[in-house]
């Protein structure tokens, strides 16, 4: 998948987390496979994926962890929240109990992550407007107030999933080149890997064609 | 076993070891041969040398012993006499600090490793803790700069990190500073040496990105989530999955095999396989009802390994053979249960319609997913969790009404000590409902007195000595009623007598207030009251015209009587012997009787009230606290509800 060892020259480090249900498996197949699995078995434990994207020209590779939602594996999800530079938090728009539980998931990951984490909201299932449960104004202003980036996505559609990913990898670039992000700190979340010339072309060649054959 | 390309259920025991027949546990990485071999054969095609077979090494019967760290000296590259030169150069070296400071980004998590091994450092002594750390600071070293250049393979790697754990046991034979210590000692440091230095070098050894871990790591995820369908029974590995109680024990096996990807150290990985491993052998003995044979273990792994779904399972697998010291994996319960989990990884690797038992259609249609299998474990998987909120939700609940309870106790409390507040303060205002009248009786006197003063006057002395003994025998009882008609009616200008009976009764009642003056405020209160009537009693000897009778007074005695109203003409009047301010006086008394008690049980109330205040907020927030506790209670229970709901 990847082009070669150091074809990208940043790797983050991403989690996701939300209840169970709510589509965290599939928004990250969605991401990786530009696909929709619609009988996605629940998620024991974690699960990963990888992509590389590009930011402001540089290449970056994607380390995302998809964690289970399920209450008793938090004791295993909850050692990768360490030294995550993402963290995208997933509600089901449908199910208002899921968007009530976002308060304790955003407890648990303002506790165990950097003050640098950069915290994306994702309410999914957008496609399934008629069974709304959550007003897209409620959850902005939950966002706002708690400062974090939102969107209302579908797994299913694949409507602004990229979106909520890339967005995620700007803030946090961002924040390397602020300065408020610190490469060499261990929990940072964030690899350095020097780019080498050839290589990087080498896989410029072949992002396009990921993207072409997997659509 | 790693020859077989089909998977199959049943592995003889044999397969589990090494290729040459050693009675090493063998491994995919290793060609299929046990560590020592496989080094051995990488060495020998490396250097050349024929007539060292793997045959004559594997009969040797200390393998990582000081004879063969001999004999390898004897032939090694010079790559590994380099190696030497850094152990022997590096006691002359100044640098004697701990190796922290060497250790970039992990320090933190190195510390905490030491700080696991105080207690081994405390016995052994300085001396071989500096000897170590120095050590484990020039193999880091040495692997950082391999490791900085991409031509240095993983294998390499790997080679040196087997070599560091071999020269390093060597030299705890060696070295004068180590003698003395125990074998369980040293190899406690070994442990050390390992846990600390693959430690600080995690982020370079694990899942390099040299390697295609992360992609193996990826294509065996992929698989395995394919795989969901596979059932205990298509494994035949009699794992009951309808028990709820065998279900919560494969729970805690693959909460261990999950542990795996979360540690560093390969020791604590290989511990995480073990105590899944020795779970899944609990958990087939609870299934058969007995003891199990080796050849159901297998099974019950694969299905375990199916059902978790580890993350970078690949990457963790060859990170613990790589870099975990191979005497570890060779032999003894953790390079068993390791060897086992590899075979289980290639059997899912290798899974075809075959190694199930199962018509080739059915297996394709289940691996596109056509048909979707009435998954018992998945449900049973669903219900279990709705079963573990269900418990949680119940421990929660349980809180609460415990807090509900205490919360309703001191309410129950504060409800008695309202009650006795209240009583007690009823008690008070009797108590003092019966003293306070007798302060007011006082008042009167002066009028009755007052009333007859003008009779007096005019009168001639209307006294015989018969009379007077009687009038003598009379004030003894010192009642303060002078209602009784035989006080009021004769009249006695006798002045002495007079003040003798204000007398007695002043200090009665002074008496009186100061039993109740406790307090400082009443007493205070009180005085002024006090002095008031005293003045008031001194004024009321002498006789007094009617106009300066109080309202009282005026209606008590004789209705013909100017109005009291009029105080003005009554100073004008001839009258001289009382004071301006006297004749403000006499309402002053009754008045400041009534206020006073008044103001002094309101002060009590009040004062009471604060104490009883200075409680009240405390049960005050309780209250707001237990509603918010039943809202959520009430949440809980929705949620609950809710969780049920989904399932069904
Ligand atoms: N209509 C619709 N369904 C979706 C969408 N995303 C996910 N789903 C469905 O929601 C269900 C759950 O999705 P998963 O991705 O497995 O949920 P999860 O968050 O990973 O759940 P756990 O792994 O148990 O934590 C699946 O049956 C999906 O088909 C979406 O955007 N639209
Ligand atoms: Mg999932």
């Amino acid at each position: 998948m990847s082009g070669g060892p150091y074809s990208y020259s940043y790797i983050f480090k991403y989690i996701i987390i939300g209840d169970m249900g709510v589509g965290k498996s599939c928004l990250l197949h969605q991401f990786t496979e530009k696909k929709f699995m619609a009988d996605c078995p629940h998620t024991i434990g974690v699960e990963f994926g990888t992509r590389i994207i590009e930011v402001s020209g540089q290449k970056i590779k994607l380390q995302i962890w998809d964690t289970a939602g399920q209450e008793r594996f938090r004791a295993v999800t909850r050692s990768y929240y360490r030294g995550a530079a993402g963290a995208l938090m997933v509600y089901d728009i449908t199910r208002r109990s899921t968007y009530n539980h976002l308060s304790s998931w955003l407890t648990d990951t303002r506790n165990l992550t950097n003050p640098s984490t950069v915290i994306f909201l994702i309410g999914n299932k957008c496609d399934l407007d008629g069974q709304r449960d959550v007003t897209y104004e409620e959850a902005k202003q939950f966002a706002e107030e708690n400062g974090l980036m939102f969107v209302e996505a579908s797994a299913k559609t694949g409507e602004r999933v990229e979106e909520a990913f890339l967005e995620t990898a700007k803030k946090i670039f961002q924040s390397i080149q602020d300065g408020r992000l610190d490469l060499n700190a261990a929990e940072s979340g964030v690899q350095h890997k020097p780019s080498q010339t050839g290589r990087t072309t080498l896989s410029n060649d072949q992002q396009p064609n990921k993207d072409t054959c997997s659509c | 076993m790693y020859t077989l390309k089909k998977a199959s259920l049943r592995i003889d025991e044999s397969y589990l070891k090494c290729k040459n027949g050693c009675d090493y546990y063998g491994n995919e990485e290793w060609g299929g041969y046990c560590s020592k071999c496989h080094w051995e054969r990488k060495k020998e095609a490396r250097l050349e040398v024929v007539e060292r077979g793997a045959l004559k090494e594997k009969q040797q019967q200390s393998p990582l012993g000081f004879a063969k760290f001999e004999e390898k000296k004897r032939y090694q590259s010079d790559k590994k006499a380099k190696l030497l030169k850094v152990f022997a150069k590096s006691p002359n070296s100044k640098d004697r600090g701990k190796p922290e400071s060497l250790f970039g980004p992990e320090t933190g998590e190195a510390e905490a490793v030491h700080a696991e091994y105080q207690e081994l450092f405390s016995k052994v002594g300085a001396k071989v803790e500096t000897d170590i750390h120095k050590c484990i600071r020039s193999f880091y070293k040495k692997l950082l700069s391999d490791a900085e250049n991409p031509l240095t393979s993983i294998d390499e790697l790997s080679e040196r990190a087997q070599n560091f754990y071999q020269i390093l046991t060597a030299r705890l034979d060696e070295e004068n500073c180590y003698r003395g210590l125990s074998s369980e000692e040293k190899e406690q440091l070994i442990d050390y040496a390992e846990k600390y230095a693959m430690t600080c070098l995690y982020r370079i050894l694990f899942c390099p990105a040299t390697t295609t871990d992360e992609d193996k790591d990826l294509y065996i995820q992929k698989r395995i989530r394919q795989l969901n369908w596979v059932s205990a029974k298509h494994l035949d590995c009699g794992i009951d999955e309808t028990s709820t109680e065998v279900h919560d024990l494969v729970y805690s096996s693959i909460t261990e095999l999950l542990g795996m990807d979360s540690t560093k150290a390969p020791q604590d990985k290989l511990g995480c396989v073990m105590r899944c491993c020795r779970k899944i052998l609990h958990l087939m003995q609870k299934c058969v009802g007995g003891p199990t044979s080796a050849d159901d273990f297998l099974p019950a792994l694969i299905f375990v390994v199916l059902k978790a779904n580890p993350a970078r399972l690949k990457s963790n697998i060859n990170y613990v053979t790589r870099f975990c010291n191979a005497s570890k994996l060779m032999s003894g319960e953790g390079g068993y249960y390791f060897t086992n989990l590899c075979c289980a990884v290639s059997f899912i690797e290798n899974l075809t319609y075959e190694s199930l038992n199962m018509p080739e259609d059915e297996f394709n249609q289940y691996m596109s997913g056509k048909i979707i299998p009435s998954g018992t474990w998945e449900s049973a998987l669903i219900m279990c969790e709705g079963m573990h909120l269900i418990n949680e939700n119940l421990t929660i609940f349980g809180d609460l009404r415990k807090r509900h309870a205490a919360i309703m106790m001191e309410i129950e409390a504060l409800k008695d000590e309202m009650i006795k507040f209240q009583d007690e303060m009823l008690e008070r205002v009797s108590d003092l409902r019966e003293n306070v009248p007798l302060e007011l009786r006082p008042i009167r006197e002066p009028m009755d007195i007052d009333a007859e003063d003008p009779a007096i006057a005019d009168l001639p002395p209307p006294l015989s000595p018969q009379i007077v003994e009687e009038r003598v025998q009379q004030p003894r009882p010192r009642s303060p009623r002078q209602d009784s008609p035989e006080w009021q009616i004769p009249s006695y200008p006798d002045e002495a007598l007079v003040t003798v009976n204000y007398d007695i009764d002043l200090s009665d009642l002074s008496g009186g207030e100061a039993s109740q003056a406790d307090d400082q405020p009443m007493h205070h209160s009180l005085d002024t009251g006090s002095v008031a009537s005293l003045d008031l009693f001194r004024t009321s000897p002498p006789p007094l015209p009617p106009s300066n009778l109080s309202l009282l007074d005026s209606n008590q005695i004789s209705p013909s009587l100017p109005s009291p109203i009029k105080p003005l003409q009554s100073s004008s009047s001839p009258y001289q012997g009382f004071s301006s301010q006297g004749w403000q006086i006499p309402s002053i008394p009754c008045d400041t009787g009534t206020s006073c008690f008044e103001e002094r049980s309101q002060k009590h109330l009040h004062e009471q009230g604060q104490q009883q205040l200075q409680h009240q907020p405390v049960q005050q927030n309780n209250v707001p606290a237990q509603d918010q506790e039943n809202s959520l209670g009430v949440k809980i229970l929705g949620n609950t509800l809710e969780a049920l709901d989904s399932l069904l």
